[in-house]
């Protein structure tokens, strides 16, 4: 399993750093935007690569700017932003593996501690969890993937 | 008429012979559809205010109508939604979201299709199993909307609902309360928030009611006439915070 840690940011964050970029005209300069919203660059960057990875932002010459599937996003409903965050995890590779394995099992749920073995065999324990912890929470506002608190279960998200 | 009515309110503790008036001769209405900012500095009263239109807390003097009619207890035509989010940690989302209808006897199939319903609106699909220590601050709030839309109030009370967030989060959760409170497919009409955010109150409001100091005083009630959608980096925004940022200091 070819796998790295995501990037620890919620997706309320990138939507918001979206959300101020488009008041700047759909680009700003990064470090100006940090002094702006008073954040450290710690803070912010790990939204900014969020948002790379989801395919929503990206960064040229030192400007963050807006994809048209960013721009997209913003000006849909909360339903019609969960499906299109449904089609840009799934081109994340670490999402891929996990759907795959999903898929493959036939109640289409596992254990998060398979799960969280599988990731500590190429990071460490707290990255481990950290990336399931990510995953689960981008996952599940996408309606890609669920996670059963009580049975400590990942299954995918089937429901309409 | 006026979905609420406030006239010559006065909140004054006393104790040991000795009393403290935090709200002093407060009167202003909401009309229905308005969405009304409270901002001023600590210690003005704001939410003490916001309690006893929820029904929370009594005036000492003067009245407060809804509807036509004195609030004096809690009622189901206005909702909280509170700076701290105040979840019930051994309940799941839907759990705390269900919590109003359950309170009120609501039969749990019609309590679960009516949460979820809002579940929907506020994005929270797909976090129904989720408990609170599971969730972002920003998740948790909208748990705390959609728990106060569930009871389908007509008037929203929000107490400084983005304060405990990071600054990227209330950017989003700021701009979904907007487009929640336009959806008319909501019972919601008006919203009286509470906000130190100056920003945040032109940002979203029809209305801007400036509070003193302490005892807390209306000073000034401020129509916020520029168009919407608003962009705070519009040069007539920015002279418009300027001039509440006047009447504050």
């Amino acid at each position: 399993m070819d796998i790295v840690p995501l990037p620890r940011a919620g997706i309320g964050t990138v939507i918001g750093l979206m959300e101020i970029l488009d008041d700047a005209g759909g680009k700003d300069d990064v470090f100006r935007l940090v002094k702006e919203l008073q954040m450290e660059l710690d803070d912010i960057l790990p939204v900014i690569e969020a948002g790379k990875l989801m395919g929503f932002l990206q960064v040229t010459d030192g400007d963050l700017v807006l994809t048209g599937v960013g721009r997209t996003l913003l000006r849909s409903d909360i339903n019609q932003r969960k499906d299109l965050l449904w089609d840009q995890l799934l081109k994340i590779k670490v999402f891929q593996e996990v759907v795959e394995i999903l898929k493959s099992r036939q109640r289409l749920s596992v254990r998060r501690d398979v799960f969280v073995d599988l990731f500590e065999e190429k990071m460490s324990d707290e990255d481990a969890a950290q990336l399931l912890k990510t995953m689960v929470d981008w996952g599940r506002y996408a309606e890609l993937i669920g996670y059963d608190p009580e049975e400590e279960v990942i299954y995918l998200d089937t429901e309409e | 008429m006026a979905l609420l009515d406030i006239t010559g309110v006065y909140k004054t503790y006393t104790d040991n012979n000795r009393s403290i008036t935090v709200l002093e001769d407060i009167s202003f209405s909401v009309e229905p559809g308005e969405f009304v900012c409270l901002v001023g500095p600590s210690g003005s009263g704001k939410s003490t205010l916001l309690r006893m239109i929820a029904g929370l807390d009594q005036a000492t003097r003067g009245s407060i109508l809804y509807g036509g009619r004195p609030v004096t207890e809690a009622t189901d035509h206005i909702a909280v939604v509170f700076q701290s989010f105040a979840l019930l940690p051994w309940l799941t989302v839907s759990g705390n979201v269900e919590l109003g209808l359950e309170a009120r006897g609501v039969p749990k199939q019609e309590r679960q299709q009516r949460a979820n319903r809002f579940i929907d609106k506020v994005g929270l699909d797909g976090f129904e199993e989720a408990y609170p220590r599971e969730l972002s601050g920003g998740m948790k709030q909208r748990v705390g909307i959609a728990r106060a839309l569930t009871v389908e109030p007509e008037l929203l009370l929000m107490d400084e609902p983005f304060s405990a967030l990071d600054a990227l989060t209330a950017q989003n959760l700021r701009e979904e309360v907007l487009t929640l409170w336009r959806d008319e497919t909501l019972p919601v009409d008006s919203v009286v928030m509470v906000t130190h955010g100056i920003e945040e109150a032109v940002l979203m409001a029809d209305r801007i009611l400036v509070m003193s100091a302490r005892p807390g005083r209306i000073k000034a009630d401020v129509p916020v006439d520029l168009p919407r959608p608003r962009n705070p980096k519009d040069e007539a925004f920015s002279r418009f915070t300027d001039r509440i940022y006047s009447l504050v200091l």
